[in-house]
């Protein structure tokens, strides 16, 4: 057996149990839904949008409602994640440009922190001005989802995905 | 006890029973009150659980309220978002339990005001809802100053009205409970007022009950107390009022002057009235108490007829009076009170003589069948007196009702007897009617119902036979000719009719009625009575009972007084024709004997006294039958042997002699047997049935020997 022919049987040998392995164990990917109040007349928002609503660049709806951006408390996994997918920032950054802001007076109240997922949709469905995000699976029926460039969560071709690290991962 | 008591008697039966029935129905309705207060109770007790119930729920609703407004007042002073969401949490967890409190729909806050107030709770609850989420928003987003002021502004104003709504669903909501709490009081004060009166009617009719218990008791000591003493004094009245009678009996026959005499029958006579008195007075009371009883027993029609006849031709013969009956063919003997019978007739005969002063009273006796072996046995009592004006007619049978005739005459009497009489026959199973026109006398018609008798068959019947004995019979047109006809053709005897000439002997005997003078052949008649003495022909005088001024009674046969007796008659026509050797022979001709040569003879007869009489009577006609005590005894002994004459009792207990014969005849073969019924049934109906039954003769009881003989004879006529 020459050098190719051993390079392809220690492929295959690595690659059989991988190719084997149980469908539910591969990691499906993960969208992060983007809520608002029910009440709220905004049904989609271009990338462009959200990001300067999360960054704290647009700080009001359209209809003159002030805008509430809720992320999770600090520390916990989703708020990076968010905060990453969102503004492409890390956490820390992300808390520099909200204190640089805050600082400079273009902002009174920055973004309510929230200790979970369930609390963050009732928080959202309580406050008419707030955004929040959440775990496309963990979403309830009491808040609206926004499109975001026009595609809800589910489609392949929405932005705010990617592939999940296991079903454990988030905290309650 | 006299009517008034007994009135009160059958009063305090009906009492009894109203007073029965209104317990009845007072339990039923205390029952019903009962049950009616019950429910109140359990309806107040309802009401009172449904009223804290209510304020329960009220006071639920503003705590609750209260809740979600407090606990929002609490996110106000946090600036922590989670904090902030759990309050709000808990406001809107408050706020469903406010929902679930207005959403009830329990009968609690049922009425129509209650309803309304709740529905303002809701509206007013609705209202600060609605600015309580503006406020959560405002919170939330972290415009806690703006919270506050929208809170204050708005929120505290709106939530006062909500208090205020529930402070008005509680005011309405006690108004309505107290409004059920006073009906229910009402229902409960009512239930107790029927209770109340249930309960005083209970006692009430205690009270009467013991009243009547007691009035009865006394009533029936009352009652006994004078059935005793009518005993006592019927017996005590009566006791020297029949030695008086007797006494002036004896008197009588002694040697004593003429005045003296008539003092003596002037004593007897007012002794007697007496003692009839004393007999309708206790017949009153005993009628009227209820305690006259019937004594049944079997007897003859003729013989209460002829008694109450013989009771008031006295005094029907000393006013000149025709005095008679006629028994209709087919009156059987009867099963009844004989003496209650005898006592209607004779209050009827001598009423009826008490009210003629000429012409005749006649008794007439019929009878029609009825089922169940009945009969009715009819008794006209015909006079022909002052009659009874129309208008009194209806009075006539009240007590104490006394009637005095037309004319201005009067007439002693109680007023009783026809009360009695008519009280009497209702006792019998008959009835009482009267019939009459002033001056054209009454008919007084009696019925009463009796059992048709089996009479005795070793009893006396009419007597010797008489059959084909040729009389001539000088007779009126009244009622006295009219019974010497019946009895004639009762008996068989043949009525010659006379040809004018005084020659014409050709009969056996002569029955003159002395007292129908009137008629137009008397005297020439009465003239030749010469020559049938001469000629040896016998004459029968029948007369009232007084002596027969007209006549020559020492040359006459025989004197036969009116009211004629039917033995009388039948003795004094049996003696005179006994002379002439050539009725004697005619009668025996007429009269069919036996001739005593061997037949076999089956007697059926289940009583058995009469069973032994009847073979005695065969054994006279040198006969010896055999004997059944029964319908089935003698269908069995006809198949065993060939008889002759089968002598069939119809009434038997096992089987019937019209089964019997039926039978018997159904297993005939070869010689026909000559069934004979014995019966005390007289009808024609019963003569048909035994007939088409398939008897050959038919025999009436009582039995004498030569109508069994005669019977026999006829019998075997065939095969001789």
């Amino acid at each position: 057996m020459g050098p190719p022919r051993r390079a392809l049987v220690v492929l295959l040998l690595v690659a059989a149990p991988l190719a084997w392995a149980e469908p539910s164990m591969q990691t499906p990917s993960l969208s992060l839904a983007i809520i608002v109040h029910p009440s709220n007349p905004v049904d989609n928002l271009t990338f462009s949008e959200l990001r300067r609503i999360f960054m704290l660049d647009t700080q009001t709806w359209p209809q003159g409602r002030k805008i509430t951006v809720v992320l999770r408390e600090k520390g916990q996994p989703e708020r990076a994640e968010a905060i990453r997918m969102i503004c492409g920032l890390t956490e820390g950054d992300y808390d520099k440009h909200i204190l640089f802001r805050t600082f400079q007076g273009s902002v009174n109240i920055g973004p309510r922190s929230i200790q979970s997922a369930a609390a963050m949709q009732r928080f959202v469905y309580s406050a008419p001005g707030a955004i929040g995000s959440v775990a496309a699976d963990q979403l309830e029926t009491t808040v609206k989802v926004l499109r975001i460039d026009g595609v809800l969560p589910g489609d392949p071709r929405y932005p705010l995905r990617r592939p999940s690290r296991g079903p454990a991962d988030e905290r309650p | 006890m006299n009517r008034a008591a007994r009135r009160s008697t059958v009063a305090s039966y009906w009492m009894f029973a109203l007073l029965g029935t209104a317990t009845l129905t007072v339990v039923a309705l205390g029952w019903v009150v009962a049950r009616d207060f019950r429910q109140s109770a359990a309806a107040a007790n309802q009401l009172y659980d449904r009223f804290g119930d209510g304020l329960d729920l009220i006071d639920d609703v503003l705590f609750e309220t209260e809740e979600v407004r407090r606990i929002l007042l609490y996110a106000l002073h946090t600036s922590d978002a989670n904090r902030q969401l759990d309050y709000v949490d808990q406001s809107r967890s408050a706020e469903a339990r406010v929902r679930g409190l207005l959403e009830n729909r329990s009968p609690i806050l049922s009425t129509a005001r209650t309803r309304a107030a709740r529905d303002s709770v809701s509206t007013a609850w609705m209202a600060y809802l609605q600015t309580r989420d503006e406020v959560v928003g405002l919170i939330l987003e972290g415009s806690l100053s703006e919270g506050v002021a929208l809170d204050e502004a708005l929120g505290t104003e709106r939530f006062n009205r909500v208090r205020d709504a529930i402070a008005e669903l509680k005011s309405s909501f006690e108004a309505d409970a107290a409004a059920q709490v006073d009906a229910e009081r009402e229902r409960s004060r009512r239930s107790i007022a029927r209770l109340s009166l249930i309960v005083v009617s209970a006692l009430l009719l205690v009270a009467i009950g013991v009243y009547l218990v007691n009035r009865r008791a006394s009533l029936e000591v009352g009652l006994r107390v004078k059935t005793e003493f009518l005993t006592t004094m019927s017996h005590e009245l009566r006791t020297p009022l029949t030695g008086v009678i007797g006494i002036a009996d004896l008197l009588h026959t002694a040697q004593m002057p003429p005045d003296q005499r008539e003092l003596i029958r002037m004593l007897r006579t007012n002794a007697t009235t007496l003692l009839g008195l004393i007999n309708n007075v206790l017949d009153y009371s005993r009628i009227d108490a209820g305690l006259m009883a019937l004594v049944p027993k079997q007897f003859p029609v003729q013989a209460p007829v002829e008694e109450a006849l013989d009771s008031v031709s006295e005094l029907a013969a000393r006013k000149g009076l025709a005095l008679g009956y006629v028994i209709a063919p087919g009156v059987p003997d009867v099963l009844a009170d004989e003496d209650r019978v005898r006592q209607v007739l004779l209050n009827l005969l001598s009423n009826a003589v008490k009210y003629t002063d000429t012409g005749q009273v006649s008794l007439h006796v019929a009878a029609a069948p009825q089922r169940d072996n009945a009969v009715a046995v009819r008794m006209t009592v015909r006079d022909t007196g002052v009659g009874i004006p129309e208008a009194l007619q209806a009075r006539l049978f009240q007590w104490f009702s006394h009637i005095e005739p037309p004319g201005g005459r009067r007439v002693s009497g109680t007023g009783l007897g026809l009360a009695i009489s008519d009280r009497l026959s209702r006792l019998l199973g008959g009835s009482m009617a009267v019939e009459s026109r002033t001056g054209e006398g009454a008919t007084f018609t009696f019925v009463f119902r009796a059992i048709v008798a089996t009479p005795n068959w070793h009893d006396v019947n009419d007597g010797d036979s008489l059959r084909a004995v040729r009389v001539l019979a000088l007779l009126g047109s009244g009622i006295v000719g009219e019974q010497v006809r019946s009895l004639l053709q009762r008996w068989g005897v043949e009525t010659a009719a006379h040809s004018g000439d005084p020659r014409d002997t050709n009969f056996d005997a002569v029955i003159l009625e002395a007292d129908a003078c009137g008629e137009p052949w008397y005297d020439s008649l009465v003239e030749r009575r010469s020559v049938w003495e001469q000629r040896g022909v016998p004459v029968i005088i029948v007369t009232k009972l007084r002596p027969a001024a007209s006549v020559a009674t020492g040359q006459l046969d025989r004197l036969v007084t009116t009211p004629i007796r039917m033995q009388a008659l039948h003795e004094a026509l049996y003696a005179a024709i006994r002379r002439s050797p050539a009725a004697i022979e005619r009668v025996a001709e007429a009269t069919p004997a036996f001739d005593g040569r061997p037949i076999a003879v089956l007697l059926v007869e289940d009583n058995e006294s009469n069973r032994r009489v009847v073979s005695m009577m065969l054994g006279e006609l040198g006969l010896h039958a055999d004997e059944a005590a029964g319908g089935y005894e003698a269908i069995d002994r006809a198949a065993g042997r060939a008889y002759d004459v089968i002598l069939m009792d119809v009434q038997m207990p096992d089987l019937d002699g019209l089964d019997a014969t039926r039978r018997i005849r159904a297993q005939e073969r070869g010689r026909r047997a000559t069934i004979v019924a014995l019966t005390a049934n007289v009808f024609e109906s019963d003569e048909a049935r035994c007939r088409a039954a398939g008897m050959d003769a038919y025999l009436q009881k009582p039995l004498t020997l030569d109508t069994l003989s005669a019977a026999l004879s006829e019998a075997t006529a065939s095969t001789r």
